[in-house]
């Protein structure tokens, strides 16, 4: 196979936040991306699933540029992203985009629709400026909605048709990778599979390549060709999405899993809690990041352990499985 | 032990009455957990503040009644009310960050319920909180009793919100989307814990939620709401195995999920009509797939479906009992088969 | 809590700090020498008067030791002697500085206590007569300058209907209800724009609270409105409101010259304004200093206040 699309080298991201309590002010480290790797190739769909708070969003930024990672490094197409600088940058920054969670707050109110979708056009100068008219109805027509709607602003649409706006938006300079950053979660259920199937024909018209970020389970299983779990700023699970589903390993994969809603009434499921809530990516424990809530925990689990593969499609970082003793 | 009648609650939108929910009948036993599921728009939220009386001031409810306990209670007063909410019925919401007091703690909000309702010295109160908060899984119930919510988690501040909401050993529990704003690890330990607290303490949950994964989990008895609307009701492992209403149909084929992998989902094309716009006839005939003539004049009633003496359904396209018909059931269903793989 | 409050004492040292350093440095570095100023225009132009006269003011030594003698006066409030007359600073602020502080204390409880009931009622009756009502007093309070609400109060109140003394100033151990007389005109005619501004804060913030979602949790937990509203809403509510009103009452210590002058009710603006008239710089900059730390004073206060009340700053 060719290189990757999309390949992060241990991206490191901290961020300092002041702690006031009643006895004195200190600083802590936020670990909001703590040593991650991941790699996608073209075409495919990469689901990023993790539960608030465990740096998924953060992770996005960083790919997409708009957050300087502290360490790590990021290939898109075989380039350092991180190093490129003026117009090479800002070519590249074009194969990357992003649809966002909040199909309202991502679109400027005071902008119609046919400005939205041309912004790209305009600022990355591409066409000339008698065609662009043309290529926004093309996009709209693509994303399922009427060219009369270009002159009507936002808050004229529904949600499910504003986030095909941010849709159009988003290919319209023909990116290769398209981040979305929990897209469907703020839909209703009939709205989210309309959204889900206009993703899916997409990807197969312009060979997309996605990285879908969601907490919704249920959603990364039905897009994601693999996945990644995070916990705590921290990749703990990764691989094919059928592997993972049907035999997880790391018990934090084994609980997020077991804690889906069932899909029928009759389904039988065992439930496996972890005990207490996710703890604060403010100051986490050290070593395995779960070894505070985790069953299985042993004295090794002090120390950090890595991504190491199991199976041909599974790298887990847990040493249940990890022989590194 | 509750039964709503004919229930409409309407708004007031630029000096015009809009029905935001019609005709809504719901019955609830004891120790029953009923849930009532829709999207957003479909009035379930609505439902339930007209049952607590907490409908916004454009809002009222215009006909039909509410008894709890042989009583109607939409004719009580506010006095009357408010001694019935947070004793009897109580209510849980859907942010739990939002839904307490920042500027005190925890343990006062839920206290302050037993202000109101119970005669107890403030050493039994406190007592009472405590051992509250160790009920819905505190740890430490001492320290949080102390804590102000910002200082907890979402599951956390949830778990208060259902302390205070059993204070008073209330006999219905209504939860609003209790778990949509939580993350799924918690959403199940809150489910988890609502059930077992309906064990318990025998009591009844009116649960609303969008979430048919939610409602696979607690419900005993479902009602499918649209536009304001219930167009099928169903208990539990008949609304799954055999949903009736073509709106049913389309919100469970919807749901991405483990099996759904590299199809294509079925989607209900279009969206819920707004409440000041709403269609002649049946209300989901503008994206409903089997829509005929007659749907688009006649409003169809909710009525008993013939091979299931326990569901009801709002359709003129399914065989109801002394519905009538436009062609055979045979067939119908068929077409209706045909028309929802078609899509899929 | 304590190292909070500690902290906040501290910012306000430095602040104030930095404020003497500024009012000290700004006067050396003006134009004129305060020597000559001193001595009059006659002997002034002596230069061997001004030469003893500087001396005698310690303008002679270096810049820093006359700075860091100023400042040890400062912290024990000896801010120098007049320029014109051997009276010290201290004693001209000594004897102003009650009645501005009876005067912005006395309007800012009138405008609190007006202005948070007004708004209270106008957010309870959203849209309705008393919301009007209580609207168009907040826009008329504002509307009108100091000097147009005290002249027609004088006009109606003293020579129409004599009941109040038109001005003048009342010492309170002479004549405590004439104190108290003297007192009412020109506090309320302060207080008004200060109820327009308090009323709408209280009217905006409780509609803000009123929209939250805890509301409807204690409406379902069986709450009666009236302990809801109290206890609760107006609770989260005055949180705003009191940063309000402690700025209000910040400006209010140097800002009332007008209603002063019209009242000849002699605070400290109307010493400051006498002084840069005379051009008494050693006045000026007791004066400068002495607002300045009560405005620095005033707002560290309010963010104690402000993070005993919401839990979530402390």
């Amino acid at each position: 196979m060719s290189q990757p699309l999309l390949e992060i080298k241990n991206v490191k991201k901290h961020y300092q936040v002041k702690s006031k309590n009643i006895f004195s002010t200190q600083k802590n480290n936020v670990h909001a991306v703590n040593d991650v790797s991941l790699t996608i190739n073209e075409g495919e769909t990469y689901g990023l699933v993790g539960e608030s708070g465990c740096g998924k969003s953060t992770l996005a930024r960083v790919i997409t540029g708009l957050i300087k990672p502290d360490s790590g490094r990021v290939f898109i197409d075989g380039e350092d992203f991180l190093q490129l600088k003026g117009k090479s940058l800002r070519d590249k920054r074009r194969t990357v985009q992003m649809v966002f969670q909040k199909p309202y707050e991502s679109l400027n109110p005071k902008m119609t629709i046919g400005e939205i979708i041309r912004a790209p056009f305009d600022i990355h100068n591409v066409y000339h400026k008698r065609e662009r008219e043309e290529k926004v109805k093309e996009l709209l027509d693509l994303v399922g909605l009427s060219e009369k709607y270009m002159s009507r602003y936002p808050h004229e649409f529904s949600g499910g048709q504003r986030q095909r706006i941010g849709i159009a938006r988003a290919i319209a300079l023909h990116p290769k990778l398209i981040i979305c950053d929990e897209a469907v979660s703020a839909l209703d259920v009939s709205i989210q599979a309309q959204v889900l199937n206009l993703l899916d024909e997409l990807q197969k018209e312009f060979k997309l390549t996605y990285l879908f970020i969601s907490h919704d389970l249920s959603v990364v299983r039905h897009v994601s060709d693999n996945i990644g779990i995070m916990y705590l700023g921290e990749i703990v699970e990764t691989g094919d999405a059928d592997t993972i589903y049907s035999s997880p390993k790391h018990p934090y994969t084994e609980a997020l899993l077991s804690a889906i809603p069932k899909a029928h009434p009759k389904q039988v499921k065992t439930q496996k809690i972890l005990e207490g809530d996710l703890p604060s990516p403010i100051n986490p424990p050290e070593g395995c990041k779960l070894n505070t809530r985790c069953p299985h925990v042993m004295s090794i689990c002090k120390t950090k352990p890595n991504l190491e593969s199991i199976k041909e499609k599974q790298k887990v970082a847990c040493y249940l499985y990890n022989d590194q003793r | 032990m509750l039964r709503i009648n004919n229930l409409t609650t309407s708004f007031k939108i630029n000096k015009k009455l809009y029905p935001a929910v019609k005709d809504i009948n719901i019955t609830l036993e004891k120790g029953e957990t009923l849930c009532i599921v829709g999207e957003s728009g479909s009035g379930k939220t609505i439902t339930s503040l007209s049952l607590m009386q907490l409908l916004p001031s454009n809002g009222e409810i215009s006909s039909g009644e509410i008894i709890y306990k042989d009583q109607d209670i939409t004719k009580f007063g506010k006095k009357k009310m408010n001694k019935l909410r947070g004793k009897s019925i109580s209510m849980i919401f859907q942010d739990p960050m939002s839904a307490l007091d920042p500027v005190y703690t925890c343990g006062y909000q839920i206290k302050e319920v037993l202000d109101f309702h119970e005669n107890y010295t403030n050493e039994e109160k406190v007592e009472r909180v405590i051992s509250l908060l160790k009920q819905v899984g505190i740890p430490h119930p001492k320290n949080i009793y102390n804590a102000y919510p910002h200082e907890l988690s979402g599951g956390m501040c949830q778990r208060v919100v259902i302390a205070m909401a059993l204070a008073c050993d209330p006999d219905l529990l209504i939860a609003d989307e209790p778990t949509t704003a939580l993350d799924v690890t918690i959403q199940a330990k809150i489910l988890k814990l609502l059930n077992d607290l309906k064990e318990q303490r025998n009591l009844s949950i009116l649960l609303i939620t969008h979430d048919l994964g939610v409602v696979a989990e607690m419900a005993d008895k479902v009602i499918v709401m649209y536009a304001g609307e219930v167009v099928e009701v169903a208990d539990i492992n008949t609304l799954f195995d055999h949903p009736k209403h073509p709106y049913t149909k389309g919100l469970i084929g919807s749901v991405a999920s483990i099996s759904s992998k590299g199809n294509q989902l079925y989607s209900i094309p279009g969206k819920v009509p707004s409440i000041t716009e709403m269609p002649k006839g049946c209300r989901f005939n503008t994206r409903c797939p089997l829509a005929s003539d007659k749907c688009f004049i006649e409003r169809p009633e909710l009525e008993f479906v013939t091979d299931h003496t326990s569901q009801e359904v709002r359709c003129w396209n399914v065989d109801t009992v002394g519905g009538k018909q436009n062609e055979p059931a045979s067939l119908r269903n068929k077409k209706c088969k045909k028309t929802l793989s078609s899509q899929k | 809590m304590l190292k909070f409050i500690l902290k906040q004492i501290f910012v306000a040292i430095i602040q104030i700090l930095i404020v003497a350093t500024i009012v000290f440095s700004l006067l050396r570095f003006m134009p004129g020498d305060p020597a000559v100023l001193a001595l009059g225009t006659e002997r002034g132009s002596d230069p061997e008067a001004v030469q003893q006269m500087r001396e005698q003011l310690g303008l002679n030594e270096p810049f820093l030791t006359q700075f860091a003698d100023w400042i040890a006066g400062v912290f024990q409030l000896d801010f120098g002697q007049s320029l014109f007359n051997n009276v010290q600073v201290w004693d001209y602020l000594a004897s102003s500085i009650p009645k501005t502080l009876e005067l912005a204390i006395a309007a800012i409880i009138i405008g609190s206590v007006v202005g948070v009931t007004l708004g209270i009622l106008a957010s309870i009756n959203r849209g309705g007569m008393i919301d009007k009502l209580a609207t168009s007093i907040a826009a008329i309070g504002l509307s009108f300058p100091v000097y147009i609400t005290g002249t027609a109060f004088v006009l109606i109140l003293s020579i129409q209907f004599n009941l109040l003394p038109s001005s003048g100033y009342v010492d309170f151990f002479d004549d405590p209800i004439g104190h108290l007389k003297s007192l009412i005109m020109p506090s309320f005619a302060i207080s008004l724009p200060l109820i327009a501004s308090i009323t709408r804060m209280t009217r905006s913030s409780m509609l803000e609270v009123l929209d939250r979602d805890f509301v409807r949790t204690l409406r379902a937990k069986g709450l009666s409105e009236k302990i809801i509203l109290i206890r609760h809403v107006l609770r989260n509510a005055v949180i705003s409101v009191v940063t309000v009103i402690g700025l209000e009452m910040a400006n209010l210590i140097g800002g009332t010259v007008l209603i002063e002058y019209m009242f000849n009710w002699s605070g400290l603006s109307t010493l400051l304004v006498d002084s840069i008239n005379s051009r008494d710089y050693p006045i000026i900059q007791g004066a400068v200093i002495i607002i300045a730390s009560f405005y620095i004073l005033i707002n560290r206060t309010v963010e104690i206040i402000y993070g005993l009340m919401d839990p979530r700053t402390r």
